[in-house]
């Protein structure tokens, strides 16, 4: 690298800010007292879903076991449907606190690509759309949520927007150990339309949500900074992304 | 606790944040993305588990930070500044240290006008002067790339900066 010691010399010798004129103490610990402020209110919101994850937790086995006793105890009940095991790719599976999945039925299968390549379709009939998948997300489940927008108009007095939120969740996901799931925002265009016009925001971050796609009735976006847990599988999912995976009707 | 790591790791990298992101947004009103690259770490901290060393894994989530930054920057078309040209003053600035302020933007110009993962192992190996491997765990990359594209980028700069002495 002998032939760039010069410029590697005049790289080095940028100046470095000057810190005590834009990055002063006093502006370090005000950043500092926010960061610890936001820990404590952060810890606690964890643990405070936590307890009430636990709860559910306990609650389902308890249902379970109560149903399992009925099985074993009662007749067979020939009428009773079996949804455990219809774990189709797919199907959406909506997870216990944002079961929404009255809409997602059976038309939204998943796709096996046809060509027996290394990818697969997850397929979206209600708001019109395809999400192309690497074939290792086999399995995946979709979880339904939703995003609330806050109207920056004073007059509004703060009133909210709101929309379906869907998560194409890995199929190694466990709760012990997250991966990271892709979001998909769904907009109407009146909404995105207002987005834009900064008539509401969403959440704190100053960025708007990156658009996927568009049909003639839904804007579909990825909300800003949606990885910013760096969970597992973060960097495969800009990868995924990068592909333009949703393409719409 | 996360509050006493967090808060520790603040005071011995803030600064190091600080510069990284100035060159990396090309300004110096960056204080704010400081503090989100430390929130994150809060947020993702039980993912962290000490993986790497802590500086290198706050760089990587500046590094992120800093993207996102520009994109939003691009979309709204902020003109980024050369912040070291905001420190130039007066008249009586002596002709050398214009000449050297000059020099300074036409290479910063050429740094930023890099291919993106030139420019990132630019900033962290030739600016911020990390290590091999401490460059290869900020990107994710293995040693060899991080030599191989290092030394491509020099390449590519020294080409860009021409004939120009600086």
């Amino acid at each position: 690298m002998k032939e760039f010691k010069e410029l590697e010399r005049k790289i080095r010798s940028l100046p470095e800010p000057d810190f005590d004129k834009s990055f002063p103490k006093t502006t370090q610990d005000t950043i500092h007292e926010n960061l610890l402020q936001f820990a404590r209110s952060y810890e606690k919101k964890k643990k405070r879903s936590g307890a009430i994850r636990r709860m559910i937790s306990v609650g389902l086995a308890s249902v379970a076991a109560i149903a399992l006793f009925a099985i074993l105890v009662f007749p067979k009940n020939e009428d009773r449907p079996s949804g455990l095991d219809s774990d189709k790719q797919g199907q959406q599976i909506g997870e216990p606190p944002s079961i929404n999945h009255d809409d997602q039925t059976p038309p939204n299968q998943n796709e096996p690509d046809d060509k027996a390549s290394d990818s697969i379709v997850y397929k979206n009939n209600e708001y019109g759309f395809t999400f192309t998948l690497p074939k290792s997300w086999e399995g995946y489940q979709i979880v339904s949520d939703s995003w609330e927008g806050i109207s920056t108009n004073e007059q509004q007095n703060g009133s909210m927007e709101k929309g379906p939120l869907l998560f194409i969740r890995h199929p190694e996901w466990t709760e012990e150990k997250p991966r990271q799931d892709i979001p998909i925002m769904v907009f109407t265009l009146n909404q995105w339309s207002s987005l834009e016009k900064e008539e509401f925001h969403i959440g704190a971050a100053p960025i708007n949500p990156t658009v996927l796609g568009q049909n003639n009735q839904y804007v579909f976006a990825l909300p800003a900074r949606y990885n910013f847990a760096f969970l597992e599988g973060y960097e495969e999912v800009e990868t995924i992304l990068q592909n333009n995976p949703l393409q719409t009707k | 606790m996360i509050s006493s790591k967090i808060s520790e790791w603040f005071y011995l990298y803030n600064k190091d944040i600080y510069h990284y992101l100035v060159y990396y947004i090309g300004s110096s009103d960056v204080e704010d993305l400081v503090q989100e690259v430390f929130i994150r770490a809060i947020k993702g901290f039980d993912t962290y588990q000490a993986k790497s060393s802590p500086k290198t894994w706050l760089f990587s989530i500046a590094r992120h930070v800093g993207i996102d930054e520009m994109r939003k920057r691009k979309r709204l078309r902020v003109k980024q500044m050369i912040w070291f040209m905001e420190e130039q003053t007066d008249q009586d600035t002596p002709d050398e240290v214009i000449q050297q302020y000059e020099d300074n933007q036409v290479l910063y110009e050429a740094i930023q006008s890099l291919k993106a993962n030139y420019r990132d192992v630019v900033i962290l190996r030739g600016i911020k002067e990390l290590s091999v491997s401490e460059t290869a765990s900020v990107l994710n990359w293995n040693e060899n790339k991080v030599r191989i594209t290092y030394h491509r980028a020099l390449k590519a700069l020294q080409k860009r900066i021409g004939g120009l002495s600086l």
